[in-house]
């Protein structure tokens, strides 16, 4: 009898399809990155064909770096949150961790295509290796986009720590994701001092408020994780001193 | 649903239950994140372009109306008074002297040593609008009159006869 309903069972299952069901959901978010590139790799070669010169492919780039900034910015928020326990209010510690690791994949996915939907621009008139090597470009703020460049490589380990956790140990996915605030220094300097719309009210009000958000949040883990070691230090303090007692009591002779 | 002893757990249903439920939310968040960055990709985009186009055409606006501009904007005319300093003050210095010698022979003679002086005319020109030179010339004239007597032994004869 089992070994019959077994196949019928097998059939249930495939009927309703699922992504999840052909990857595994580690790989998954992943998708999100390879589409990025895959996009951002078909408008920059198809588009000037298609539209001939045009301004949109810089527009595009910009508005997909401020996209990505926004998405990092909150994996961190979240990321954060949940080390200082201010996610378990809202919305839950399990529920932070999946999109603080969602947001980071999107992030990324749009900063690379903030970078490779430059190929398309012909006013700088970018080449791949300017746009993958740090500082190779010249055509435009060599330095801040070479800073740019070096953020967006500081994200790779960061993202990849996710799925590296189990093999690299706590310690060393720890040390990884503090790189991330190297990432959002080097990412704000770079939108700071190239970005075209760095001069505009609503831009330097994002930069004010994405950093100042992040370090009181940063603060307010720091001062909680004080308190925790505080408080341990406190409780084995408590614990020694009553395991001496007890163990005076017992070597105590009897009367 | 049991464990691995055998034993029913305490809300088992339940629990499944809220990890589905809080799966379901999140996925539907996750769409609305990437909805979101899609659409504000494409939105920035075409704010962006629509700024650039409005600038440009503000410019180009600029620019065409330029010469009406020039043209409309009335020139002040008007004469504009002409106020100068002269750097160099002319200074008009005439000195005569003339020194006349009258030599009487008998019995005296008298000599006038005359000296006329004429006192500096120093012109003073007002350069104003109106560009009026006044100058004044105050002439004054010296003179000294020296009387020599100088003492010459002449004969002179007289006759009774003439008389």
């Amino acid at each position: 009898m089992r070994t019959m309903e077994l196949p019928r069972m097998k059939l249930k299952q495939n009927s309703q399809f699922s992504p999840s069901a052909i990857l595994p959901k580690e790989i998954m978010p992943l998708t999100l990155v390879v589409i990025g590139i895959g996009i951002a790799l078909l408008i920059a070669s198809i588009g000037p064909t298609l539209f001939g010169a045009s301004t949109a492919y810089w527009y595009l780039s910009r508005a997909s770096a401020m996209v990505a900034f926004v998405l990092l910015w909150t994996s961190m928020a979240l990321g954060v949150s949940i080390t200082n326990k201010l996610s378990r209010i809202w919305p839950g510690a399990p529920t932070s961790f999946e999109l603080h690791q969602y947001t980071s994949l999107l992030g990324w996915a749009f900063a690379i295509f903030h970078v490779l939907i430059l190929l398309g621009d012909n006013y700088i008139g970018y080449k791949p290796f300017q746009l993958l090597v740090p500082f190779a470009s010249t055509g435009y703020e060599q330095i801040w986009v070479g800073v740019g460049q070096i953020a967006f490589y500081l994200l790779i380990p960061v993202t990849l720590s996710f799925y590296l956790r189990k093999r690299i140990g706590t310690r060393g996915w720890r040390t990884l994701h503090g790189l991330s605030y190297a990432f959002f220094a080097l990412s704000l300097v770079h939108g700071l001092f190239s970005g075209t719309d760095s001069g505009s009210v609503w831009t330097s009000a994002l930069y004010w408020f994405t950093a100042l958000s992040l370090a009181g949040l940063t603060a307010f883990r720091i001062l909680i994780s004080r308190q925790q070691s505080q408080k341990k230090a406190a409780a084995s303090s408590v614990s020694s001193h009553g395991s001496r007692v007890t163990q005076m009591n017992t070597e105590r002779p009897a009367a | 649903m049991t464990n691995e002893q055998g034993k029913q757990p305490i809300h088992a249903s339940s629990k499944p239950k809220q990890v589905k439920n809080r799966n379901k939310i999140t996925t539907k968040v996750k769409a609305t994140i990437a909805a979101l960055s899609v659409a504000t990709t494409l939105g920035g985009w075409g704010l962006f372009a629509q700024h650039d186009a409005s600038v440009a055409a503000q410019s180009s606006a600029l620019q065409d109306n330029l010469p009406a501009l020039v043209a409309s904007t009335p020139i002040p005319s008007g004469t504009i008074p002409a106020t100068g300093i002269p750097l160099v003050t002319p200074t008009a210095q005439a000195t005569a002297t003339s020194t006349a010698t009258v030599i009487i022979s008998s019995p005296t003679s008298v000599q006038f040593t005359g000296t006329a002086t004429t006192i500096p005319a120093t012109e003073t020109p007002n350069t104003a609008a109106t560009n009026t030179a006044t100058s004044t010339t105050v002439p004054a004239a010296t003179a000294t009159v020296k009387v020599v007597t100088t003492t010459s032994s002449k004969a002179v004869t007289t006759t009774k006869s003439s008389r």
